[in-house]
């Protein structure tokens, strides 16, 4: 037999509902921003933006070379643990966000702020068409497809948390799953 | 396994064999192959995971992680396809980390299976460590790329020979009645 | 359900609608034996294969679950251990024909198809009683689960909670899972065995009620948890109640088959007739334990006054092996092989008739 009216009350239903996509978008968030991580340390090992090339970029700037691979190691190793670091910042305070609700706050903040940095981001997809830097090629296409649907997670937290902040609003008392 | 299913799986190692022995023969040619089949691969995976998610998943509960799986999936067949054209070392560099990934998690998920109540955890196990092993050499003999073929293509001879063994292995369901 | 239902409490239930000892022990048997009457078993015998009404832990194994594959799982486990509630189902908003097949593949009581099954033993011989009444009460058992694999349909998430009568009303504890075969479960602590989350549509753990381990074949249980299905909304599954009301369906079914009632009509149940058992039926199916068929055995003996020998599979085997072939129709494993093979045409001609196919396509085996 199915629950009874309240807790299949459309509020509940909602509830839920909003709840396991901040769950799910949270923990997405999270494994897209490692997939990140790994991509770059992909494409530095084995694409055109390559160690070397940085490395000889930062030699061409008179220091020496060893230097150069240090200085390097280190912006990169910097940059990986920053996205790493976002990403399970913003993905941790949407768990939190969910269980205990008692981070509102950082939760907005974190969220907005790394919301317009990638839809902020996604513009350089039109100008890199139109200024002919890149063209629709498969790994266009793919990188176009990962960076939508991490705009796609980010504005559904944000949705959804905006959602559940009402419902609650409106039913002070509900029991939730 | 049904005599078909196993008659497919060693198949399949046989194939895998047949692989190995050419990319210890003739090294330098066989990589490029190898990359392109596994990025189709990840591409077929990336796609079909989309698709369920329209036509089947968004339907259900939690069904949007077939979505976001399946963007990362078609994501990573792309870029596997992309690095081809890049020297030898890398794209075994990147093959390692396959191997190096894959045995890392076989590891990690011993103790899973060990839980499960599976008694295949010490395979399972053993599979991992030698996957780890084999990736850990490969690294250091790097610039050797004949030596490195030759340890690569044991590995996928073990890996073969463990298809073989496991085509004839029964393997513990539940099954709830 | 299992063997505390299937075997002792359908006795009690045929003995209740009039049938003697000896019809209710033939009816019981047949009940139990559709767990148990797999295609291995059937080769072993010599039987036709076709007739199986259950697949074992090895044929499911070994089963492809490629089109034809899955076909031959459904044909099985849908009309036997889940069958359809509603083959022309329909949702508020349009979902993609492959989605509703198997969503309209849901199992669930008093549905037309419970009507057609009971409509069908009529008249035949009491393994047909027996085969109709496994699925009658599995219907309770086993409802908003399908007989497919399917993802989809069949996942739950992972937040099962359990009510536990207590002096206070009824306590909420949250439900423990483990994936061990070997571990049985624990009803103090709440740990339960079930099947292991799969991302793939089609794997064989998404077939049935895995994902909800045993708890739906505990009569004591009252648990809740979100089904993939739902679109969100809890289920909560009232065990004893549902037992309840299959016994009484029982009862009422084969009052109609045995001739005492016209006709049979859906969500109608024979209240009536365990009026004078009420507590010790309750008590029955709300005690804690993994099996309940010593307190049926000792109930239906109340009832008959006779003994009621335990479940032996083998039991008629040797009659079906030793008759002649032009006479193996008439056995007991004869009767409830032909019994099989009706039901499972019906039900599954039933399905593809609604333009589901999802069991492939049915031809009716006419005997000459």
């Amino acid at each position: 037999m199915s629950a009874g009216a309240g807790m299949n009350s459309e509020t509940e239903i909602k509830l839920r509902r909003y709840k396991n996509n901040l769950a799910i978008g949270g923990r997405y968030y999270i494994i897209f921003g490692v997939w990140t991580v790994v991509k770059l340390l992909m494409e530095l090992t084995m694409g055109d933006l390559s160690f070397e090339y940085l490395i000889e970029e930062t030699v061409k700037s008179g220091v020496d070379r060893l230097f150069a691979i240090i200085i390097t190691a280190v912006f990169i190793g910097i940059l990986f643990a920053f996205i790493l670091i976002v990403h399970l910042v913003v993905g941790r305070n949407v768990a939190r966000f969910v269980k205990r609700h008692d981070n509102r706050k950082r939760f907005y903040t974190y969220t907005s702020i790394v919301t317009i940095v990638n839809c902020l981001g996604f513009l350089t997809y039109p100008a890199d068409i139109m200024t002919g830097v890149s063209s629709l090629s498969l790994t266009f296409i793919a990188s176009l497809l990962v960076d939508i649907s991490v705009i796609f997670i980010l504005i559904d937290l944000f949705y959804s948390a905006v959602m559940i902040e009402k419902l609650i609003k409106q039913k002070p008392a509900v029991e939730g799953v | 396994m049904t005599k078909l299913q196993r008659i497919k799986e060693i198949a399949i190692a046989l194939i895998m064999i047949l692989g190995a022995l050419v990319m210890m023969t003739y090294p330098k040619e066989s990589y490029p192959l190898i990359v392109i089949i596994l990025a189709f691969l990840f591409i077929g995976r990336g796609i079909s995971s989309i698709w369920y998610y329209f036509t089947m998943a968004r339907f259900m509960v939690g069904g949007r992680e077939s979505l976001f799986m399946g963007v990362i999936w078609f994501d990573f067949g792309v870029l596997t396809g992309a690095i081809t054209s890049v020297p030898h070392y890398y794209v075994l560099l990147y093959l390692v980390g396959i191997h190096g990934f894959s045995g890392v998690v076989r590891v990690l998920r011993t103790r899973e299976t060990r839980m499960t109540g599976s008694s295949n955890w010490k395979l399972t196990l053993i599979h991992g460590l030698i996957d780890i092993i084999m990736a850990v050499l490969c690294i250091v003999y790097i610039k050797q790329i004949d030596i490195t073929g030759i340890i690569f293509g044991i590995g996928v001879l073990y890996s073969a020979v463990m298809r073989i063994v496991t085509a004839f292995r029964r393997t513990a369901l539940i099954v709830i009645e | 359900m299992q063997e505390d239902f299937h075997y002792y409490a359908t006795y009690c239930a045929a003995y209740l609608s009039g049938y003697s000892h000896s019809e209710s022990l033939d009816i019981c048997y047949s009940a139990q034996f559709v767990d148990l009457c797999s295609a291995t078993y059937l080769t072993g015998i010599k039987a036709p294969a076709q007739a199986a009404t259950t697949q074992l832990q090895m044929e499911m194994m070994n089963t492809r679950t490629d089109v034809t594959g899955l076909q031959n799982i459904t044909r099985i486990w849908a009309p036997f251990h889940f069958l359809p509630r509603d083959l022309y189902a329909t949702k508020d908003k349009k979902r993609p024909k492959k989605y509703m097949n198997k969503y309209r593949l849901i199992c669930g009581p008093n549905g037309a198809l419970v009507k057609d099954i009971v409509e069908l033993a009529k008249g035949k011989p009491l393994q047909s009683v027996g085969i109709a009444m496994h699925v009658l009460a599995d219907t309770w058992a086993h409802r908003n689960f399908a007989g497919t694999p399917s993802l989809v349909i069949n996942n739950t998430d992972d937040e099962f909670y359990e009510f536990i009568a207590g002096e206070d009303g009824e306590q909420k504890r949250k439900i423990k899972f483990q994936h061990s075969l070997s571990a049985p479960d624990d009803l103090d602590k709440s740990i339960y065995t079930s099947s292991l989350y799969q991302r793939n549509e089609k794997n064989i753990m998404n077939l049935g009620h895995g994902r909800a381990g045993h708890l739906p074949d505990y009569s004591f249980i009252k648990y809740m948890y979100l089904p993939a299905w739902d679109d969100y909304r809890v289920m909560i599954k009232d065990n004893p109640s549902d037992y309840r009301h299959a016994f009484c369906q029982m009862i009422y079914a084969m009052k109609f088959i045995r001739g005492e009632i016209d006709s049979f009509e859906t969500d109608v149940y024979d209240f009536a007739a365990i009026k004078d058992y009420e507590e010790r039926i309750d008590g029955i199916l709300r005690k804690r334990q993994l099996s309940a068929s010593s307190d049926w055995k000792a109930f239906g003996e109340d009832l008959s006054g006779e003994s009621i020998e335990d479940f032996d599979v083998n039991k008629y085997q040797k009659e079906y092996v030793d008759a002649p072939k032009d006479e193996k129709a008439g056995t007991f494993y004869g009767l409830f092989i032909d019994g099989a093979i009706a039901h499972k045409g019906l039900v599954c001609d039933r399905i593809y008739q609604s333009g589901n196919k999802l069991v492939g396509f049915v031809q009716e085996m006419k005997n000459d």
